[in-house]
């Protein structure tokens, strides 16, 4: 069972029409050194056309929340608690066919590392036109129309020169604009974005961002982004989640949860960011947890510095503190 | 400072012979006319995006690669041409820290037999057990746990393994130390801890540091002088203070703009394919880009002491 299922629950604001709904998802991994738990009861909604993003360093779950959602999961990997419901469904019901349809037209992903996503032996134009092709029944003209508008959109000045190109002759910001337009081919209702930044300079970070964010919203698609910055996640995001130990552990508007975080980690997390100077820079003490175990209590409470007698002794409760603002911590709302 | 800097760079150029196809032979300057000193004691960040030279002069500074011109002075005595016994003293007073913790250290080897590593090849003047104090010397300098130093490197996180990293570096005793991105693929709840602590270690063991980075608040918050570059020159050079205080040059700008995400107030276009040959560099990406920008552009001083700047706008305002 989910962490925290049984606490106070003050008011729920869920909507019928949510897009994608994942409700206390657990994962566990069978390694030779043992099971791994690298999600222990994630619960998050994305709506249809908003902008979503979850925050959480590495270890935290966030790639594996967004696998979880396509159900890619690792060797020795699944899925063993919780559901994963797309419009009201469950995907983990779906049989290899739709699957298969799934994967792409509803929900498409753009990876990490750009160059590495695409193939190396073919052209960008073929990958843009198989992508394209890959659930419709279309002629080559249509698909190759499409290519070269996508990548206009995608703000290339000579698009006939690019689809010519392989991934080798491109720069690492222009793979991962061809990375979008291959996620954006197929007309999905959400897109994932597993860091799709995060090796590229930062001049070229915010215009991708900017990039795909805009034309995620001209197709009137939803956008899950997961960062371990919470810069570029703020930039692009309009709810952001904090993920700690396979778990969000706050959800809400971007506003309240960069200028006024009610959980002690994203507090924290907060204070590491921002250094000044002639200040010593901060840090959170403690190591991150180690997925090998199951928590039932609060994972944070060993690094935390307002740990109370309650956090040892209670699983967490969830507050729901409406606009969509979700903490699971056993402060609650409204400390100093 | 009267006492002569620790590292002198002059003029410094590094060009490299790329093999396009068969034939066709391009020339890329990595880094072109680079001069700077670092003092005792002190830490000089290096930023810029990828693709500026930031790496390729930390790899002259260690003699890594020969420089095409110029010469680099480490306490005073030219590096380069150096044979080996004249490079491995060299070697002592210059040591490297990483990006990727993981992938500089030996997977077989326990934590402290690769820390013990420069201690035995550089410091042979040591006897045995000088060379043991020395070595815990520097791992509790470090606040690297006891237990951990007989781990091997994968039962250590990447903050732990950093600071053995660092361990390892200060062990021989070095002068100068370069870190090569060393906070950028930690967490951001352990960024400030290693910052911290070579803030620390600097005045304990009384080490200068260049820092090369394009996490430009980590550089503001620990160096003491900057160098911003912009495909292999400098673009702008001067205190920490000068330049992220008041930026001078438009790419400096950008790059503050870039790193908190505000880009709404200065823009550069997007990076692009070819280097120009002629005039600024930045000339196309540059939002206030004129015509006078196509002649060669100069590090000329501008406005406070000590302070070079590479944009003749910048410097007339």
């Amino acid at each position: 069972m989910p962490v925290g299922t049984e606490g106070v629950s003050i008011n729920s604001d869920t909507a019928n029409e949510t897009l994608l709904s994942l409700s206390g998802v657990e994962v566990t991994i069978n390694t030779i050194s043992g099971p791994v738990h690298p999600l222990q009861g994630v619960d998050l909604d994305v709506f249809p056309g908003e902008t979503v993003g979850l925050v959480g360093e590495s270890g935290s779950g966030k790639s594996m929340t967004l696998r979880s959602i396509l159900r890619l999961m690792p060797p020795g990997g699944a899925i063993t608690g919780g559901a994963v419901k797309w419009l009201g469904n469950s995907v983990l019901n779906l049989d290899a066919d739709e699957l298969q349809s799934y994967r792409g037209s509803q929900v498409a992903m753009i990876y990490q590392n750009p160059v590495s996503a695409l193939d190396p032996m073919l052209s960008v134009e073929r990958q843009i036109v198989d992508a394209f092709k890959a659930n419709r029944e279309n002629s080559d003209g249509v698909a190759e129309e499409y290519a070269r508008d996508v990548l206009r959109d995608l703000e290339f000045g000579n698009p006939d020169v690019i689809l010519k190109r392989y991934p080798h002759q491109l720069s690492g910001g222009m793979a991962q604009r061809v990375n979008i337009a291959l996620a954006l081919a197929c007309g999905p209702s959400l897109i994932l974005a597993d860091e799709p930044t995060t090796g590229l300079d930062m001049t070229t970070q915010i215009r991708v961002l900017d990039l795909l964010e805009r034309q995620v919203s001209a197709r009137n698609a939803a956008l899950l982004f997961i960062s371990h910055d919470l810069r570029a996640v703020s930039r692009v995001a309009r709810n952001i989640g904090i993920m700690y130990a396979g778990q969000v552990v706050e959800f809400g508007p971007r506003e309240r949860i960069l200028t006024n975080p009610s959980h002690p980690y994203a507090r924290a997390l907060l204070e590491c960011m921002n250094l000044r100077t002639g200040e010593r820079p901060r840090s959170i003490p403690g190591l991150v947890p180690q997925m090998t175990e199951e928590y039932n209590l609060c994972a944070f409470r060993n690094r935390c510095s307002s740990r109370m007698a309650v956090c040892d002794e209670q699983p967490l409760p969830v507050h729901n503190l409406g606009e969509r603002h979700r903490l699971l911590c056993h402060l609650g709302p409204g400390h100093d | 400072m009267t006492e002569a800097p620790i590292l002198e760079v002059r003029n410094l150029s590094k060009t490299y012979r790329v093999r396009r196809s068969i034939g066709l032979v391009e020339t890329i300057k990595a880094a072109q006319d680079i001069s700077f000193a670092v003092e005792r004691g002190r830490t000089l960040g290096i930023v810029g995006e990828s693709g500026s030279g930031k790496s390729t002069v930390a790899r002259c500074l260690l003699g890594l690669t020969p420089l095409t011109e110029g010469e680099v002075l480490l306490d005073e005595s030219p590096l380069g041409g150096l044979g080996v016994r004249k490079m491995r003293s060299h070697r002592r007073m210059m040591q490297m820290v990483f990006q990727m913790p993981q992938a500089s250290f030996d997977p077989t080897r326990t934590v402290r037999s690769s820390v013990a590593q420069p201690l035995r090849r550089l410091r042979p003047d040591m006897s045995k057990p000088q060379q043991e104090d020395r070595l815990r010397h520097v791992l509790t300098a470090v606040s690297l746990g006891e237990e951990l130093w007989d781990r091997k490197p994968r039962a250590l996180s990447g903050g732990q393994l950093q600071r053995a990293a660092i361990a390892r570096a200060l062990a021989p005793d070095p002068e100068l130390v370069v870190l090569d991105e060393p906070t950028s693929s930690l967490d951001l709840s352990v960024r400030g801890d290693i910052l911290s602590l070579l803030q620390e270690l600097q005045e304990e063991f009384n080490v200068a540091f260049v820092l090369i980075s394009h996490d430009l608040e980590a550089v503001r918050v620990c160096a003491h002088d900057v160098i911003v570059m912009y495909l292999g020159q400098i673009v702008e050079q001067g205190t920490a203070e000068q330049v992220f205080g008041s930026p001078a040059h438009p790419y400096t700008q950008a790059l503050m703009a870039a790193s908190k995400f505000e880009t709404d107030s200065f823009e550069l276009g997007p990076k692009g394919e070819t280097d120009p040959t002629k005039g600024c560099r930045l000339m196309p990406r540059c939002p206030l880009a004129e015509s006078a920008c196509s002649t060669e552009q100069a590090l000329v001083p501008s406005g406070q002491e000590g302070r070079m700047v590479r944009c003749w706008k910048a410097v007339e305002e």
